[in-house]
């Protein structure tokens, strides 16, 4: 199939779907996008990331990242002014979710074996909630004021034409699962009806944390 | 069927093959020995700048936002992660 034929048969077969069950979801009020999201000073030491209370001198949560063991050796805390730098550096957590109304209309969906329409509710669920995710990580872009280096095409937003980073827990550069508990820790997300499961899955599921660096240097990489 | 739970039972039809013996390995820890990475020191820390002006956050803490309208976030990249992603129809093309 050819880019034009894919692309008409996107705009008369997908489309319709994808508008029909973003409207749906709207009129129902399926979807109920809700953030808990924080700044908080921060250091590096070595491979830790320290994140401190309101004070700026306590200590408060430690991260510990994997470094890269070949060149060139990248590891997320070092994207922050090291601990003897004498300077405090900034560091943003967030956690956002679209609600658990989603699950329980999918729930509903899959007993009435409706399947495709399950799937296609799913889908846009979870991409609902990346989509969130993205579109909060820019706010904080625009209240660090960092937003101006940002693509202008929304399109390029997705292949991290911006300055810094949204890491989430579980992917290569921050593998830990555990590393939840400690966001949990710092920003309390049961306020928005988000809680974690004993193997740190986030319930209800379209919902996704991160940490989010401002350094320019700051994007995906894997440990090797 | 009763061949399929009993292997003493002829298979009817089966032909019998002779099955060379598999070679002795002298060591089998042999087998088992990695080469050895060269020795590569790890630095402590990667040539990342460490002198980008720190942004001055707007707060110190955290908030939560729950008027957030749908539309805000449903132009911006359902529609290019939905049929451009993983898992879309572009995906399955």
């Amino acid at each position: 199939m050819s880019n034009e034929e894919f692309n008409r048969f996107l705009e008369e077969h997908v489309r319709p779907i994808f508008e029909r069950w973003k409207q749906r979801a709207k009129e129902e009020g399926l979807f109920q996008p809700k953030v808990v999201y924080g700044y908080f000073w921060a250091n590096s030491e070595g491979d830790d990331l320290i994140v401190y209370r309101e004070d700026g001198e306590t200590e408060w949560v430690r991260f510990t990242f994997p470094r890269q063991p070949s060149p060139p050796h990248k590891c997320i805390s070092d994207f922050f002014r090291p601990i003897d730098s004498g300077e405090r550096d900034v560091v943003a957590f967030h956690l956002v979710t679209i609600g658990s109304r989603v699950s329980e209309a999918e729930r509903e969906l899959f007993a009435q074996h409706q399947y495709r329409d399950y799937l296609y509710l799913h889908g846009l669920g979870v991409e609902a909630a990346e989509a969130l995710a993205e579109y909060w990580h820019k706010r904080i872009r625009e209240e660090l004021g960092i937003a101006d280096e940002d693509a202008k095409e929304i399109r390029l937003l997705f292949s991290l034409k911006y300055r810094g980073c949204r890491y989430s827990f579980g992917y290569p550069a921050c593998p830990n699962l555990e590393d939840q508990a400690k966001l949990f820790e710092l920003l309390h997300p049961e306020r928005i009806g988000v809680t974690l499961t004993e193997e740190y899955q986030l319930v209800p599921e379209q919902s996704t944390s991160a940490v989010i660096v401002h350094h320019p240097e700051a994007k995906y990489f894997n440990i090797r | 069927m009763e061949h399929l739970c009993n292997p003493d039972v002829p298979l009817e039809g089966a032909t019998s093959v002779t099955v060379a013996p598999r070679p002795k390995i002298a060591d089998p820890s042999e087998l088992l020995q990695e080469e050895s990475a060269p020795a590569v020191a790890t630095p402590k820390r990667s040539a990342v700048r460490t002198d980008v002006p720190v942004p001055k956050p707007p707060f110190i803490g955290t908030r939560v936002v729950e008027d957030i309208p749908l539309d805000e976030i449903y132009p911006t990249s359902i529609r290019s992660r939905c049929f451009e992603g993983s898992g879309s129809f572009a995906a399955a093309r």
